[in-house]
């Protein structure tokens, strides 16, 4: 045991947690798979590492992140070169030497990883073989974990957030402590109309940063935070004391139960079908928008056993204010069950990803995942080409157990 | 019992009311005419001529029930006219709205789409022999600058039409259309009222509207008709549903019965070579993506190419109706054996590991060890006396798996080409089918709350312990 003997629940959490060794073994597999996803650039590149020609030294990978960025300019031999048949003094390869991209004109037509392929070295070989066009298999791999993580990630920070805040309401105030002064709430009912005209009916061209979504989120947070403030100073200053209580914790559980009798991936496909470019982004919000609800179950579940315990009732009593008591005191003690809902919900988003890529769609054509590459298999049936499908799923496999094992782990050393 | 299941049902019926309301919201702003997919469903997607496509037009619209507003009632800016729902094709009335946006005077737009349709009819009518080879490229660019509403995009044309209507020596046949139409256009570029862009004005349209007829529609039992072949969406996902039901029940009662056994075993080896083993294998099962597999198992069983072709796997609409049971009962039969495995695996893992879980439980209580300590055999203790508190969890988690199920089902289908609902979903929302995608939101959500509330009556059935009534609050 590596960990010092501690008596704070966390302490024992984590300790139980090390204690498994399946939850070790995921936990270095996840470093690996986010080590892949953020130098996947520095392990298959076309492109070599370091180079040395006529007399002048270069790092052509670093020197794409230059370029991306904005900051170096690039001339046009840099985006024409053929790096692998370039005259180098001295160059370091990665050591995949292609990108997910690159066509291999020598190896086209599904390149077999055990046959005979035709490069130049061993250093050349394509160890997981190659696509119908001459694609590395390991490469697109490489290039499929960055997309996978990306979606779990964003999907479950949406997905965080919403469900924080929802399960924070639901658990922290429950059916009987959410008051609201009447004059607020009725002005923000009476506004509504008006709130959502502003925010999400007018024309782009009357909007100052012209329309996109997510400003027009904002705008909508923005002027009915605007609102409420007013009522509530407006209450103050007239006097008025009546107010009603909202049972928060049914509201909140109704609209969990509605959205979890949703079809999930039908509604992504039908999202998918009416945006006008189909794209990874959309996927990684609705997948975002209908899985909060596992979060907020979490946080709410455990704020409902926190807010009845002395030290919030300690709390209550010394005169705290709500807000002083969530965030400062219910939410550092809450959030630790997320974390398990987080680790199903990656493996469940990483899934649905590589589904859809597989289906081929809510991706641009040329863009290389996991489901992806597994797609191809069904064109090329009577080939043979059982690698294009075999090693692409294990990733998959590989990366859904060890989000699987985490959450299970979590769970179990949670209820220790 | 009976009060609670009512209450229950109730409930179902707000939660329908939102997916209908999220299915039509969706379809409302999905690209894509309606009646240009109708026409191209019944094979006539040609209707070049201006008349006959006019009168088509209205007629597809009054059959579909699109010539109405879409809801009860709308918001929107004071600038658009509340009967722009009456344009009849969608590219018209997203041109009305872009130019709208931009000027914020319907008027103003109006006469401006008058003058152009004017100038166009004048050169329409002009002879072809006074400039034969200018005019058919005129008409053509007059007939397609209804449809642009990029002002850049608008400049060029333009100029190209100004130089083709002198270099083709038409300046003066054309007028007085040709002046109008340039002073609309320019009447139009220098008008904005954003005071009119910024005036929010709510419509009500009354019951007249396509989501009225629609919803009642439903609850009389007419689910419409499919724009792509013109079937009552009824029938069609009738008989998409028999596939996706018996497919499902199958897996799922092969997953429940062996999982039950492995689970016991599981809890009565606890801790042992053979549980330990056997829970990670199901773990690591569970972790499989039922996808790959299907699609690895066809095309290693499914194809010659690997001598392994144990299963045909032809596609399952092509099946003969008119064939003997037993004929039809071996092919479907045979070709079912990899997606129900394929279905079963996933739930069968999960359902397994909660029954150790249940069985655990259960064997730790005091009258286990009373039962054990009266000197009873352990079979008997463990499936007279344990096993039926065991179950609980496998129970409970009937209701999660449901949906899981036919979600999964959709990948299944679509990979062994089964007709069930899953294909029948892809398959319609990939043609923009909206009648039927409507139908088949619904079902889902039906049947994934229909799946809750059996476990939840089932999880009463077998502990009396449980009180629903009171449950039922939280």
């Amino acid at each position: 045991m590596r960990e010092k003997k501690t008596y704070s629940y966390w302490g024992q959490v984590k300790s139980a947690f090390w204690q498994r060794r399946s939850n070790r073994w995921a936990w270095r597999g996840l470093l690996l798979l986010v080590f892949i996803a953020v130098f996947g650039d520095f392990i298959a590149n076309e492109k070599p590492l370091y180079c040395k020609i006529d007399g002048q030294h270069s790092f052509p990978v670093v020197k794409q992140y230059g370029i991306a960025l904005g900051w170096v300019k690039a001339e046009p031999a840099y985006f024409n070169a053929n790096w692998a048949a370039q005259e180098y003094e001295s160059v370091i390869f990665p050591p995949i030497p292609y990108s997910a991209g690159t066509f291999d004109r020598a190896n086209m037509q599904l390149t077999s990883p055990l046959g005979a392929q035709n490069i130049p070295s061993w250093r050349w070989r394509h160890w997981l073989g190659t696509d119908e066009i001459g694609r590395d298999i390991a490469a697109g791999l490489i290039s499929g974990t960055r997309t996978a993580l990306q979606v779990g990630l964003i999907a479950m920070s949406i997905a965080t957030v919403i469900g924080l805040f929802m399960g924070l309401l639901a658990g922290y105030f429950g059916d009987d402590t959410f008051r609201v002064r009447a004059l607020p709430m009725a002005l923000l009912l009476l506004a509504s109309p008006f709130l959502i005209f502003y925010a999400f009916v007018v024309d782009d061209t009357v909007l100052p940063f012209g329309g996109s979504g997510l400003f027009r989120v904002i705008i909508f947070l923005v002027l009915s935070t605007v609102l409420w403030g007013l009522g509530n100073l407006l209450s103050r200053g007239l006097g008025l004391r009546k107010s009603w209580i909202l049972p928060l914790d049914s509201l909140i559980m109704r609209l969990i139960e509605v959205i979890n009798s949703l079809p999930g991936l039908l509604l992504i496909l039908a999202v998918l079908a009416i945006v006008a470019e189909p794209s990874i982004t959309y996927v990684m919000i609705v997948i975002g928008l209908i899985s909060w609800t596992s979060v907020a179950r979490y946080i709410r579940a455990e704020l409902l056993r926190i807010r009845s315990l002395d030290y919030m009732l300690a709390g209550k009593a010394l005169g705290y204010s709500h807000t002083r008591l969530l965030w400062r005191h219910a939410l550092p003690n809450g959030i630790r069950p997320v974390l398990i809902a987080l680790s199903f919900g990656m493996a469940g988003a990483v899934l649905v990803e590589a589904y859809l890529s597989f289906l081929g769609i809510g991706l641009p054509a040329e863009a290389v995942t996991w489901g992806s590459l597994i797609r191809k298999i069904q064109a090329n049936a009577t080939t043979g080409a059982w690698w294009i499908a075999l090693f692409p799923g294990l990733a998959i496999f590989f990366t859904v157990t060890i989000f699987n094992f985490l959450g299970e782990g979590l769970t179990e050393a949670m209820s220790e | 019992m009976t009060g609670y299941i009512l209450r229950r049902l109730l409930l179902f019926i707000p939660t329908l009311l939102v997916i209908s309301l999220i299915a039509f919201g969706l379809s409302k702003l999905a690209p894509g005419d309606p009646v240009l997919l109708y026409l191209e469903g019944a094979g006539n997607s040609e209707v070049a001529e201006t008349p006959l496509r006019t009168r088509t037009f209205i007629e597809v619209r009054r059959k579909l029930g699109i010539d109405k507003p879409a809801f009860y009632f709308a918001l929107r800016p004071q600038a658009y006219p509340d009967t722009l729902y009456r344009l009849l094709t969608q590219q018209e009335r997203k041109v009305a709205h872009a130019w709208i946006g931009r000027s914020g005077d319907w008027a103003q737009v109006q006469a401006y789409q008058r003058s152009l349709a004017a100038l166009y009819q004048k050169a329409q009518a002009l002879p072809d022999s006074l400039a034969p080879e200018y005019l058919t490229s005129i008409r053509r660019r007059l007939n397609d600058l209804q449809f642009v509403s990029d002002t850049a995009l608008l400049r060029k044309r333009l100029e190209l039409h100004r130089q083709e209507i002198t270099a083709g020596g038409l300046a003066e046949v054309i007028e007085p259309e040709q002046s109008i139409f340039i002073s609309t256009y320019q009447d139009l570029l220098g008008t904005y009222d954003r005071a009119a862009l910024l005036r929010p004005k709510w419509v009500w349209y009354g019951w007249d509207n396509q989501y009225h007829h629609w919803i009642s529609g439903l609850l009389k039992g007419d689910l419409g008709y499919s724009f792509r072949d013109g079937l009552p969406v009824g029938s069609k996902v009738r008989f998409a549903l028999s596939w996706t039901f018996w497919l499902n029940t199958l897996a799922l009662i092969i997953a429940y019965g062996f999982s039950v056994f492995l689970g016991v075993l599981m809890a009565r080896h606890k801790g042992k070579p053979l549980d330990k083993g056997l829970s990670l294998g199901l773990f690591l099962l569970y972790s499989l993506p039922s996808f790959w597999i299907a699609t690895l198992l066809l095309i290693f069983f499914g194809t010659p190419d690997y001598n392994m072709q144990f299963f045909s796997v032809t596609a399952l609409s092509d099946l003969d109706y008119e064939a003997p049971f037993w004929t039809r009962f071996g092919t479907v039969a045979q070709q079912m054996v990899l997606p129900i495995f394929c279905l079963t695996y996933g739930s069968l893992a999960a359902i397994s590991l909660q029954m150790r879980g249940g069985m655990l439980e259960a064997l730790g209580q005091d009258y286990i060890r009373t039962a054990y300590a009266k000197g009873l055999p352990e079979r008997k203790v463990i499936w007279k006396h344990a096993f039926r508190n065991g179950l609980f969890p496998i129970i409970t988690i009937l209701g999660s798996l449901f949906p899981a199920t036919i979600a999964g089902s959709v990948v299944i289908e679509q990979i062994f080409n089964i007709p069930g609902m899953g294909r029948l979903m892809i398959e319609s929302i990939g043609a923009k089918d909206w009648p039927v995608v409507y139908i088949i939101m619904l079902l889902s959500a039906l049947l994934t709350m229909a799946g809750i509330l059996i476990a939840d009556l089932l999880y009463a059935f077998v502990d009396p312990r449980v009180r629903l009534e009171k449950k039922s609050g939280n």
